[in-house]
């Protein structure tokens, strides 16, 4: 009833709460929603299939090359194959083997540049449905069913790029498919290991060890080019969540904290006339969840208003395929509502143990909201920061991609123990201040007096001539200074009210200069180090294809050329199978046959020293045993996993080199055909400047979610003090204060409890940052410095402020007017 | 019945110093009897009437509250027996904001999960003369109507004692003597009423006025004649002025204080 009641008639001081649990559910949704819409189609290719088998996923991947999956080798993922056909009502299950082969009709590459998977044995047309629309299957090597988008017609001849070289191939048949389809005994060498098996017809059990894929889930099975955009893509959603979620629950609770506060003694009325603490806790955490439900209604068509703009950011900084829209479904929307409902709860659960604790005598001495930081909020306040503290070792020493992850959630994390002691920070300080002015005999407690006899004046509603004590009893006078006091008693005695601005500059202020801080450090770190290496050579690669066949590697091999071959390799890591990249070179005095070299980061990483032997597992399925042979600093020229070139080439058919590098000068002329060569360090200072542009665009929505949240719920957290603190200013004005006198006080509190907030935003990025900068010195083996953007933390900080400022300004010059 | 036995209370906040806001009193309330607490500002008065209420815990003396000594008893138990037997008026800020007339007198049984008639609190209302106002919320009730909603929420339950801290603060004579007529007959079913007042007018309709000074029982009497006559608030009047000249002017009634 209070309540449902509350709600109606205070919604104005709801507006805060409904609005933070809106805006959260809104982008949380929109996150989701786009998650959902990112998630991978089906491949034209298996248009046919009822299930996708695939075998098992490494436990942990360390590379963008791959999808995780271990290949089977040929003759098991033939035995399989046979095993599932035999199940009744399958009809056909094909072992699909895919490889680089890109036509070049007329020496022009035909297709998507980065397609790794052109190529296929002919028995893999059935898997998309395709047929053979004119002509016949090829029998032979060297002969091939073409797609007919390529125009050409049955007997003609095509140059294709294999990994091994450009090699003609005489067209048998036309397809409706797209892609190069060999014979599968052709197909079975450049593709011995098989990560996925097509079924037709019924959908059988699933082997053990084996994962059948069906449905919709059967876009798991993707295009690397693809998945590497879709991985950019959920990274950043997730990182987007994080920030959302912990922003929402920061602001709702900050937000409910005020309302309570506010309100103490109102609670302490319903003590007095019979309600059990517990009644009164129920009776908050019932107005936390229909203000939950309000907010979440409202962010539920937020979010499908929000959804398609966020994917078009995605897709504008690839990290997203385009698709024709993002489809308001309900799941998403639904996760979202709830997770608003419960961060409503959990924030309330808080204000309603505050809320618990008014007693019935609240009601006849205003005591301004809690003056003590309660112990549940203090305990886990601490138990936060010591987590973060844990969480920014772990960043210390992880690497890859883990290291910005952690880095992100120990900020949320530090930024959620700034939020909880922030009341602790506030009441340490004004104590402080109250007391060196107490000594010095300036009269600060005498202010803190005046407001209290001014609020109890209010109370009494000042009966004159009763005896009231009247603030000018007291020798408070209101001139110069007098803001510093009124402001600072103020504080002293609600740290828990000053606390509900704090918590949100922390939030926006701590994000923005961390994401920000992320992006700088890296790039400090990143292109100096990447395009040193790079100085006095030339890059040379095939135009329009994913790389350069063995042929055009050999007509490049001059004396100082690096040809590396890259590949993807399982090695048994702490967590299990992990897949690192690795790259054969053909320096017979850095390794040899059966050797591999580790830079020391991944050795460490993967619990290896030198003179162990590990056993590598290749791309065509087979594990060899590899003796570490030195485990070396980083070094970009050589690679993180240096293995011998041939057998890279033995085992992994398909492998192709990106880029070939050559002294300058030693260029051969003419380069092979299709192949351009260009200067390489101003190649990668060009490419990184792409990856840059992005990241920053990157960094940029992130920091514009959570600052722009940060502020709104700073405003929000202001209106609803000042709504709630109406009685006390009235109290000032009947003691001869003016309107500007309050505006100006209610503005400097609040720009305080503002930058105390923008302070500790800022202190808590350095741990992360300079966990981050620790990480990529030991990964890179140069020396970084945290970087943190003076752009981002002023704009954060100053915008904060001036919001602060303002909204305090505006709201308490308007109350007074209303009275 | 409520009985106070050597009640002595000491307010400390951090930083200021300490005051002595009951200095040992002793009252022994009958059942169905109105007690006027009077005294000058600051000497006590709401102070004892909390302590009495089980609102704020005496720092030595014990309260009994219908045999239940109030000192022993857990936040929880002390708030059931407020619930179901006593009623409160503070001096202002006595109602919910968000709630309805209506809403704010049903609200205590409301809170004890007891079903309250519609009808018995459209009479609570009628009785404080706000029939028809059932439906407003505090905001659009003048001071002295939110002080008879109060006033009717207490009376509403039947409660054994009713605390009131000047109920009549905010009224005008005529608002007035309807309230304390409406108090005056509560007594009549055995509600025992501990007013605290400034106004002898008010003591008037008192069976027995105590006057406070110094967080003492200053003065004990017992009031002659009709309820609510004004010859007898110029009495209380006169006596209360006397008091205030000096000890020696005082004419304690034989028994009064005990
Ligand atoms: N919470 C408190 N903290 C400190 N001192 C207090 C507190 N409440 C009351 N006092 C002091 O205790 C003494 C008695 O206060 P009390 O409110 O009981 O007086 P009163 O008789 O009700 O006065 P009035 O007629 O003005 O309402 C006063 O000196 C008052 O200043
Ligand atoms: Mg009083």
């Amino acid at each position: 009833m209070i309540a449902w009641g509350n709600l109606r008639t205070r919604w104005r001081e709801l507006v805060a709460t409904v609005l933070a649990v809106a805006v959260g559910v809104g982008l949380l949704g929109a996150v989701l929603l786009a998650a959902d819409a990112a998630r991978p189609p089906v491949q034209d290719r298996f248009a046919a299939t009822s299930a996708l088998a695939v075998p098992p996923a490494v436990a942990e991947s360390r590379t963008p090359r791959t999808d995780g999956l271990v290949p089977w080798p040929a003759g098991e993922a033939d035995a399989l194959a046979a095993r599932l056909r035999a199940t009744p009502g399958v009809t056909a299950a094909v072992p699909d083997r895919s490889f680089p082969a890109v036509p070049m009709p007329g020496g022009r590459p035909f297709g998507v540049p980065e397609d790794r998977e052109g190529g296929h044995g002919f028995a893999s047309l059935a898997l998309g449905g395709y047929r053979v629309v004119a002509g016949e299957a090829p029998r032979r090597p060297g002969e091939a069913v073409v797609g007919a988008a390529l125009g050409l017609m049955p007997g003609a001849t095509v140059p294709v790029l294999f990994a091994d070289a450009v090699r003609p191939v005489r067209v048998t048949g036309v397809t409706d498919g797209p892609g190069v389809y060999l014979t599968d005994t052709e197909a079975a060498r450049y593709a011995p290991g098989v990560r996925t098996i097509g079924v037709l017809g019924a959908v059988p059990p699933a082997p053990t060890g084996v994962t059948l894929l069906s449905g919709d889930d059967r876009g798991a099975v993707e295009p690397v080019q693809d998945s590497r955009v879709r991985h950019r893509g959920t990274q950043l959603l997730a990182a987007l969540g994080l920030l959302t979620g912990v922003t929402t629950a920061v602001v709702v609770s900050a937000a409910l904290s005020t309302v309570v506060a506010g309100r103490r003694r109102e609670l302490g009325l319903l003590r007095t006339v019979g309600a059990t603490p517990g009644q009164v806790r129920r009776t908050v955490l019932g107005e936390a969840a229909l203000t939950g439900a309000a907010g979440a209604v409202l962010g539920t068509a937020l979010a499908v208003g929000l959804a398609p703009a966020l994917y078009r950011a995605l897709v504008a900084v690839e990290a997203a395929q385009p698709v024709d829209g993002v489809p308001p479904v309900p799941g998403p929307l639904l996760t979202a509502g709830a997770a608003g409902v419960l961060l409503a709860l959990g924030g309330g659960l808080a204000a309603s143990r505050t809320a618990a604790r008014a007693t019935p005598l609240d009601v006849v001495v205003d005591r301004g909201g809690a003056r003590t930081t309660s112990r549940p909020r203090l305990v886990s306040g601490v138990v936060t920061l010591l987590v973060g503290a844990g969480l920014a070792t772990a960043t210390a020493v992880a690497d890859g991609d883990g290291r910005i992850g952690l880095a992100l959630t120990t900020g949320a994390v530090l930024v959620v123990a700034a939020a909880l002691l922030a009341p602790v920070v506030i009441g340490g300080l004004a104590g402080a201040g109250a007391a060196r002015r107490c000594r010095a005999g300036a009269g600060a407690g005498a202010g803190v007096d005046a407001v209290a006899r001014a609020r109890a004046g209010a109370a009494t509603r000042i009966r004159v001539g009763a005896g009231a004590r009247s603030p000018g009893r007291y020798r408070t006078p209101f001139r110069a200074g007098v803001t510093a006091t009124l402001v600072r008693a103020e504080a002293a005695a609600a740290p828990a009210r000053a606390a509900a601005v704090t918590a949100p500059a922390v939030v926006a202020v701590g994000f923005a200069v961390l994401i920000g801080g992320l992006v700088d450090t890296m790039a400090a770190a990143y292109p100096a180090e990447r395009t040193a290496v790079l100085a006095g050579s030339v890059a040379v690669e095939q135009d329009g294809a994913p790389g350069l066949p063995d042929a055009a590697v050999r007509a490049l091999a001059v004396p100082g050329a690096r040809t590396p071959l890259p590949t993807v390799l399982v090695l048994p890591g702490s967590a299990g199978p992990t897949a690192v990249d690795a790259v054969g070179t053909a320096d017979p005095g850095l390794v040899r046959p059966g050797e591999v070299v580790l830079a020391a980061p991944v050795a460490t990483a993967l619990g290896v020293t030198a003179g162990d032997t590990v056993p590598a597992r290749f791309a065509d399925g087979t594990t060899v045993p590899l003796r570490v042979t030195a485990t070396p600093p980083p070094d970009e020229r050589r690679g993180d996993v240096v293995v011998d070139r041939a057998q890279v080439r033995t085992h992994d058919p398909a492998a192709l080199t990106d880029t070939a590098f050559l002294p300058v000068g030693a260029v051969p002329d003419p380069l092979p055909p299709g192949a351009v060569a260009r200067d390489a360090q101003a190649y990668a200072l060009a490419d990184y400047a792409v990856d840059a542009r992005l990241t920053t665009a990157l960094a940029g929505l992130l920091v514009a979610v959570s600052a722009g949240y940060g502020g709104i719920a700073v405003a929000g957290g202001i209106t609803a003090d000042a709504r709630s603190r109406r009685t006390d200013r009235a109290a000032l004005v009947a003691a001869g204060a003016t309107r500007a006198r309050l505006a100006a006080t209610a503005a400097a509190e609040a720009t305080l409890a503002a930058l105390l907030g923008a302070v500790l935003g800022l202190v808590v990025t350095l741990p992360p940052l300079a966990a981050v900068a620790s990480g990529l010195a030991r990964a890179t083996g140069v020396p970084v410095l945290p970087v943190i953007d003076p752009g981002w933390a002023s704009l954060a900080a100053g915008g904060c402020l001036v919001v602060a400022a303002a909204t305090a300004a505006l709201t308490t010059g308007r109350a007074a007017r209303h009275g | 019945m409520l009985e106070l036995a050597d009640l002595r209370h000491v307010h400390r906040s951090r930083g200021a110093t300490p005051v002595r806001a009951l200095d040992g009193v002793s009252l022994r309330l009958r059942p169905g009897t109105l007690t006027a607490v009077m005294g000058p500002s600051g000497s006590g008065k709401s102070t004892l009437l909390h302590c009495a209420a089980g609102l704020e815990s005496p720092e030595s003396g014990r309260v009994l509250l219908g045999g239940t000594d109030l000192g022993t008893l857990s936040e929880r138990r002390r708030t059931l027996l407020r619930r179901e037997r006593a009623g409160f008026v503070f001096q202002a800020f006595n109602l919910v904001a968000s709630l309805t007339a209506a809403q704010n007198v049903a609200l205590p049984a409301r809170l004890a999960r007891r079903r309250i008639d519609g009808a018995a609190v459209t009479a609570a209302l009628a009785e404080v003369g706000l029939d028809g106002r059932a439906g407003h919320r505090p905001a659009q009730l003048s001071g002295g109507e939110q002080q008879r909603v109060a006033i009717a929420r207490a009376l509403v339950t039947r409660p054994d004692v009713v605390f009131a801290d000047e109920p009549t603060g905010a009224l005008d004579s005529a608002s007035s003597a309807a309230v304390l007529a409406l108090l005056r007959r509560s007594t009549g079913t055995a509600t025992t009423i501990l007013m605290v007042t400034h106004d002898p007018a008010a003591a008037a309709w008192a069976d027995e006025v105590v006057v406070l000074r110094d967080g003492r029982v200053d003065d004990r009497f017992a009031t002659q004649g009709r309820p609510g006559d004004p010859d007898t608030a110029t009495v209380i009047g006169r006596r209360i002025t006397a008091g205030n000249a000096g000890p020696a002017a005082v004419h304690r009634v034989p028994g009064g204080a005990r």
